[in-house]
């Protein structure tokens, strides 16, 4: 038979007691630090962005002064030849003339048999005819 | 421009002396043109040279059916010279010694100058006469019988100009219709050819032509010109007549 002992009441509950509160607090520590690692792995790592591709040109060579000079001699020329041209053609028909008239005359006197010409002309000559052959 | 003006002349040589022999002093004067009160003018006019025949190129009065030398008549070159040549109104090239580049130069330069005269028509006739046939006689019978011109240009509606040119006589021959002999003498129409002789002495007949053509144009546009100031003073004077009168 054991002796009745004394039954040690508040010890079992202190003990409990911690017993639990460090239970919670583990727990608590616990659910923070894998909430912690579950926003981190919400979203997966982006692979670092990837420049865009831009073929690069060649640098373009920069037009002779030469070439500068000839096409502007060419236009000029064009541009001379066209106001030639223009002119000529502006004194051939005569745009900006204005026309002329003669007075009429009385009826002249017909001379041997003619009714359009009387005969009125000069003559020259300008060489000797060549030689008969 | 010789001013219309009436003038009186009196004749170097009567032309009846020959036929009857009257003295001097019996000797009547007959004005070239009629004169309105028969006055002798101021100036001294230069006095009208009678036309020549286009044959012998001897002086005949006007109004005559032929020519009292060589008894020359159009009918007469009717039946030396034959059917009338093919021709154009502008340019003619029977010799062929043009390039195509020059006749069509000819061409635009005497289509210019009928619309700067549009009353005047500038023929030219190229040809390699045959020997015998004379520049000057072709050329008035050619610009009697060709048809350069409308059919009623007759008289002096004619307006004419041609201008012959024998490559072989190596000759020339500018004649004027009855419409411009008040206008243009003979004297103008040596001058024109005279413009053109350095061309054609060397060859050039395109730029005789050119020549006679332009220096024409400028003798007609003077002529124009001068007539219009004249008629422009006579109206002003008649205007400042009427004016004065009561």
């Amino acid at each position: 038979m054991k002796p009745n002992r004394p039954k040690n009441r508040p010890a079992r509950f202190c003990s409990i007691a911690l017993a639990l509160l460090f239970a919670i607090t583990s727990a608590t520590a616990l659910a923070q630090s894998s909430a912690e690692l579950m926003g981190k792995r919400h979203l997966p790592p982006q692979p670092p962005e990837k420049p865009e591709y831009h073929p690069t040109e060649p640098p373009s060579e920069p037009i002779p002064e030469g070439w500068i000079i000839a096409g502007a001699g060419l236009a000029a020329a064009a541009v001379v030849a066209l106001l030639y041209r223009s002119v000529r053609v502006w004194r051939s028909s005569d745009i900006f003339d204005r026309e002329y008239r003669i007075s009429p005359v009385e009826s002249p006197a017909l001379r041997l048999g003619a009714k359009r010409n009387g005969g009125q002309m000069a003559t020259i000559h300008f060489g000797e005819p060549p030689p008969p052959a | 421009m010789r001013k219309s003006q009436d003038s009186f002349v009196v004749a170097a040589k009567p032309a009846f002396s020959k036929k009857s022999p009257l003295p001097l002093d019996r000797v009547q004067i007959y004005p070239t043109r009629y004169s309105s009160g028969m006055e002798e003018t101021t100036e001294q006019e230069p006095q009208r040279a009678n036309f020549k025949c286009p044959s012998c190129r001897e002086s005949m009065p006007q109004a005559e059916e032929e020519c009292p030398h060589c008894r020359l008549t159009l009918r007469r070159l009717d039946l030396k010279f034959g059917a009338i040549p093919l021709h154009s109104r502008y340019l003619t090239d029977r010799a062929e010694c043009l390039p195509i580049a020059e006749v069509k130069k000819v061409m635009r330069l005497l289509q210019a100058f009928g619309k700067k005269f549009p009353q005047l028509l500038f023929s030219v006739f190229i040809a390699d006469l045959p020997p015998g046939r004379s520049t000057h006689e072709f050329a008035f019978w050619l610009a009697n019988r060709g048809r350069f011109s409308r059919l009623d240009a007759v008289g002096a509606d004619n307006f004419d100009l041609l201008l012959v040119i024998d490559v072989g006589a190596r000759s020339a021959a500018l004649t004027a219709g009855y419409g411009l002999e008040e206008h243009l003498s003979e004297e103008d129409l040596e001058d024109a050819l005279s413009a053109a002789f350095p061309h054609f002495r060397d060859g050039d007949i395109a730029g005789g032509i050119r020549g006679c053509v332009e220096w024409m144009t400028q003798h007609l546009r003077a002529l124009s010109r001068k007539t219009a100031q004249l008629k422009t003073l006579d109206n002003r004077s008649a205007k400042m007549t009427e004016a004065s009168l009561p």
